[in-house]
């Protein structure tokens, strides 16, 4: 050791330091460099829309859903039913709400700038404009969704599985953006949380349809579980202090116990009798399931939920999306709840959709896109968007089993309101139960798929206060699947 | 015109990240040639001057330098690396080797003594320091011993020159050559 | 018997190979190239040609070459590449300057041609580095003296308390100090002497950082903290006290956390900006969202809108020059620091005593360490601290002593140069 060589070694330390620093410079950039841009603090934006026209958004069938005239005042699709039904995805003028209009405004005003089209510009002597941009969503099916939904809050996404792109995202309380500038002076009231697309960021308790992750998980974990065979008998009984699980009804007599029990029971309390894993998940035995997933413990619960996306940070490139989380229960009462889709979990649509996605495309989930491409007012291509994969949350084997247990699910049991004459529907239902205001509510869920090469398509339902998944969201995935494909 | 201004701003972006680009190459290039010619000549001078013998005893030879920075044997033999005819010495004395640092070792140390500092060695090998001498039957040599800092801790030395490496056997030419830029820029 | 003269004509050889014909005179024209376009480009961007812009930097381009020939002049060989990295920083940093507000950049002109009559005069006194020394301990006194007059008569600017007013213009004694730290270091640090009698550099050192910390000017102090470690683990290898001063300066930093409250308002900030965007936070948001702003060859110079920054001059020149030229150009900025500090290193192993060597060390552990919190601080790696980027924020003590380091620097490179040159005369 001498100082030469530690002045060597010193320079070698700070060689690093700086590398790191050029590096994560370029990934910080690179991974948030678009939200902070978008961001509503950003003055650029606004001070573009004075020196350029902002481009048009479109969708993917070339329906005008935005665009400025010669005075750069923007206006909106003229179909109120539409223009509602597209609103967060298109976004609005004032930078209140993170849509196309503020994602993409990058490309919309102009910010990528091509020195060759400003020079064609002074040519033509117009003022100049900003690029095209095409979404991938059709605003008509948005459209007939959103009046599927008849008026109550809720959100419906599908997405083609193959390639990640949202064909239908609608969301609902909406607003309208025709008439941001009244909301922001408070001239005209907006229900509290239009803003907000509860498709890509709604928080929700999954209930039923978050047995897809437990079905993942004992798959995973309990060996050889598609052969064994479990007892149904409706309802599960726990110890109120500890939480820990008695047995079933069949074992225990109620009575007997004082009022120091907690139960745990199937949907308006149906035995189910002698199931295997497929039967109970396509009838949706609440019992099955959570005697599964004490079996696999609520940590294996977490990490499967984490694989499959649910509490997973979503990073991406298109659109701002949460992915909801799975708490651990702390007791075999709150583990068991957990493991049928209530105590604390949450989802949302849209990590529903790519889970069901995934699973239709053997097991990998496409990264959402809903930036279809970017044109110049001259027709060239600036951008067009590439299709790849996000993330791999099952194995191949694993989707297949689940592509049958929901194909199932849709046949014969509690998705049958969701099969589509002719073709292949895969899914599961949801009743997410919660009490508001005492009295007890349930959230109706459906997510699925077309098991479909010309229809490759996803689609997660939830209609708030809706009822039962069966009864409600599965037949409007029904006939959403049915507009799509004629 | 407003227009123009910004044109000619979007087309010079590339310029200036290109002209950026360019230079800070060519600095990075010359910067890394100098520090590989640089661990080259420090490699040439390990090999060259990292310790020397200077003659004491005999007046004579007062004065002449051996390099001994690699194996190198003492005695009156003729195929001894450092050859000194005097009766004194045996004819093969000595071994100077290196292995972290220089030693000295007597060939048949029963027969011929050797002495470091005025203290006989023996038949171990003998570490040598800077400054020291060398008894060898009636020759005197002072060691030299030409490297970088020791540990702060070792109070070893306490020299305040700090020896300049390659004092005496480097060609002045070598040295013009690795200073990579023309003096007058051309 | 000498070496072999065999040796010689293998090494000659080799030494043809690595040759390479390099002009320095070639790369610093291309540097006034990069600098008259800059100027160029600003001189209509106003509309109508105004040439204010021209002129300006047809006078900085004049300045760097008079310089160049001068040094070439009076000290014949010195570190061209270091001067090459040195010139570009200061034309790119007087060209955002003048881009951002003529005025600034005229001072700073002003604080240039000052800080390059101290740096000629800084080169020469290393030549008499056994006469500089000498004065170590009134440096001590005075360094001390001037910190804890700060205390008294200091201005507070920024949150820290670390300027004076002298004759009408604020100087930050803090930048000069430093300097003064290094140099004390580097004296006592030379001999071989037992820890007692380092006694006293470190405890002038510790005795300035704590003075630092009372004035608020925490980024100095953690400079100056590092820098003192960084310089004693090289010159002693002892990596026992130095971790020992590391792990106190972390739980300084942790009792400082706990403590004071603009030091936990300031990690708070770091963590999470966009949580106190209309005070706080506010700076850091707007400089991000600038970075971001840039794409990857920037805005084009003049069509940024750095200006809402605050502190866009000094402290946040960074995310300027990121959304005017680009994030390849901040790459490539950050690299002009690597070769910055590459040449100061190679002229600190090249340095002709070890006194020499530490201090130039010293000074460029400076230069590193202040440009790397100061971007560190701006792109969110570290949080944010209120000290400037060498050569190119506004600021006349900063730019002064930057000039003040480059000229100890040159002058230890022209040094070493010269005796080499003339050892081997001897042989």
């Amino acid at each position: 050791m001498n100082t030469r060589n530690l002045i060597k070694a010193l320079l070698a330390l700070f060689l690093c330091m700086f590398i790191v620093l050029s590096s994560y410079l370029v990934y910080v950039v690179g991974k948030h460099g678009p939200r902070w841009f978008a961001s509503p603090y950003n003055i650029r934006i606004r001070t573009q829309k004075s020196n350029i026209i902002a481009g048009s958004i479109l969708d993917r069938n070339g329906v005008v859903l935005a665009y400025s005239d010669s005075n750069s005042l923007r206006h909106y699709n003229s179909d109120i039913s539409l223009r509602l039904s597209v609103s967060h995805i298109v976004g609005d003028d004032y930078g209140q709400t993170l849509g196309a209009e503020a994602l993409y405004a990058k490309y919309l005003l102009g910010f990528d700038k091509n020195a060759i089209e400003m020079i064609k510009h002074i040519d033509q002597n117009a003022a100049p404009t900003g690029n095209y941009c095409v979404l991938t969503i059709d605003a008509s099916l948005c459209k007939y969704a959103y009046e599927q939904l008849d008026g109550r809050n809720g959100a419906i996404i599908v997405m083609n599985y193959k390639t990640g792109e949202i064909l239908v995202c609608t969301s609902s309380p909406n607003f309208d953006p025709k008439k941001m500038e009244r909301y922001i002076a408070k001239e005209i009231e907006l229900e509290e949380g239009a803003m907000i697309n509860r498709a890509t960021s709604g928080l929700y308790v999954p209930g039923s349809v978050f047995k897809i992750v437990t079905t993942v998980a004992a798959l995973r974990y309990i060996k050889d579980v598609e052969n064994m065979e479990f007892e149904c008998t409706g309802e599960l009984i726990f110890d109120k202090s500890t939480g820990k699980l008695l047995g079933d009804s069949k074992e225990i007599d109620k009575d007997e116990l004082t009022d120091k029990y907690l139960t745990l029971i199937d949907f308006q309390g149906e035995e189910h009798g002698t199931v295997t894993l497929k039967d109970a998940f396509v009838k949706s035995c609440n019992s099955t399931f959570a005697r599964l997933a004490l079996q696999i413990g609520s940590k294996n619960l977490y990490k499967t939920a984490k694989d499959l996306g649910i509490g997973k940070e979503y990073l991406f490139a298109d659109i701002i999306a949460l992915s909801g989380s799975y708490t651990e229960g702390r007791s075999e009462y709150e583990t068991a709840w957990s493991g049928v889709g209530q105590y604390k979990d949450i989802v949302t649509p849209i990590s529903m959709c790519l889970l069901a996605g995934a699973i239709a495309n053997d097991g990998a989930a496409m990264e959402p896109r809903l930036l279809k491409s970017v044109q110049t007012s001259t027709g060239a291509e600036v951008y067009s968007a590439a299709y790849r994969q996000s993330y791999s949350p099952l194995t191949s084997r694993e989707a297949s089993i689940l592509r049958e247990y929901m194909l199932e699910a849709v046949n014969s049991g509690t998705g049958r309101r969701a099969a589509l004459e002719g073709y292949n529907i895969g899914g599961k239902t949801g009743t997410a139960e919660l009490t508001v205001n005492g009295k007890n509510e349930s959230h109706a869920w459906f997510c699925g798929f077309i098991d479909s090469e010309k229809h490759p398509y996803a689609i997660a339902v939830v209609v708030e206060y809706g009822g039962s998944g069966g009864s409600v969201a599965a037949p409007i995935a029904r006939r959403i699947f049915g507009k799509i494909v004629d | 015109m407003e227009q123009a201004y910004t044109i000619a701003a979007t087309l010079m972006r590339y310029v200036f990240v290109a002209l950026m680009a360019y230079i800070l190459i060519r600095l990075v290039i010359i910067s890394i040639r100098e520090w590989s010619s640089r661990r080259f000549w420090e490699k040439q001078l390990e090999g060259k001057a990292f310790a020397q013998l200077e003659v004491i005893e005999p007046y004579s030879k007062r004065g002449a330098l051996y390099d001994v920075s690699h194996k190198t044997t003492i005695g009156r033999n003729r195929a001894c690396d450092i050859q000194i005819r005097t009766r004194s010495i045996a004819k093969k004395h000595a071994i100077f080797f290196v292995r972290d640092t220089l030693y000295i070792t007597a060939y048949e140390p029963e027969k011929h003594q050797i002495y470091v500092n005025d203290s006989p060695i023996g038949r171990q090998d003998a570490r040598l320091f800077d400054g020291d001498t060398i008894k060898i039957g009636r020759v005197t040599l002072k060691v030299h011993i030409i490297e970088d800092e020791e540990l702060y801790d070792e109070e070893l030395f306490d020299d305040d020159d700090f020896i300049e490496y390659g004092s005496g056997d480097i060609d002045e030419d070598e040295f013009d050559e690795t200073d990579e830029y023309d003096q007058d820029g051309e | 018997m000498r070496t072999s003269s065999t040796r010689q004509t293998n090494t000659t050889k080799t030494v043809n190979e690595i040759k390479m014909t390099f002009s320095a005179n070639r790369l610093l024209i291309i540097i006034l190239l990069f600098i008259m376009l800059g100027f160029g480009l600003l001189s209509f961007s106003q509309g109508s040609m105004d040439f204010e812009p021209l002129i300006f930097g047809l006078i900085v381009s004049a300045l760097f070459v008079l310089i160049y020939v001068m040094m070439k002049g009076i000290f014949h060989d010195f570190d061209r590449p270091l001067f090459l990295t040195t010139v570009f920083l200061l034309g790119l940093g007087l060209l955002t300057q003048y881009r951002m507000n003529p005025k600034n950049a005229k001072s700073q002109l002003f604080m240039l041609c000052i800080g390059v009559v101290l740096m000629f005069l800084c080169m020469g006194t290393i030549k008499f580095d056994n006469i500089m020394r000498k004065l170590t301990v009134p440096i001590i006194i005075g360094s001390l003296a001037i910190m804890a007059a700060l205390l008294v008569v200091g201005k507070e600017s920024g949150g820290a308390k670390n300027w004076i007013i002298i004759g009408g213009r604020s100087f930050q004694p803090s930048e000069f100090v430093k300097i003064a730290v290094v140099f004390v270091l580097a004296h006592y640090l030379d001999k071989r002497t037992k820890l007692k009698k380092l006694l006293v550099p470190l405890s002038f050192a510790m005795a300035i950082v704590f003075l630092l910390i009372v004035e608020k000017d925490l980024g100095a102090a953690m400079l100056i903290a590092l820098t003192t470690l960084i310089v004693y683990f090289a010159a002693t290898g002892n990596l026992g006290i130095t971790l020992a001063g590391l792990f106190a300066g972390a739980l300084g930093g942790i009792a400082s956390y706990k403590l004071f409250s603009h030091v936990r308002l300031r990690v708070e900030v770091w963590q999470n900006p966009w949580a106190t965007y209309d005070s706080s936070g506010y700076q850091i948001v707007q400089g991000l969202i600038a970075i971001a702003s840039g794409g990857l060859f920037g805005a084009g110079l003049g069509l940024g809108s750095a200006k809402i920054i605050p502190a866009y001059h000094t402290d946040y020149i960074f995310a300027v020059i990121c959304e005017e030229f680009g994030i390849i150009a901040g790459v490539l900025l950050i690299a002009f620091y690597i070769v910055f500090i590459i040449r100061g290193f190679l002229i600190a192993l090249n340095a002709r005593n070890r006194f020499l060597m530490l201090f130039a060390l010293g000074c460029t552990t400076l230069i590193t360490l202040q440009s790397f919190i100061i971007i560190g601080g701006v792109i969110k790696l570290i949080p944010l601290t209120g000290i400037t980027l060498p050569y190119i924020s506004y600021g006349g003590s900063s730019m002064i002593a930057c000039m003040i380091i480059s000229g100890f620097l040159q002058g230890i490179a022209a040094d070493s140069k010269k005796y080499r040159a003339e050892a081997e005369g001897k042989a």
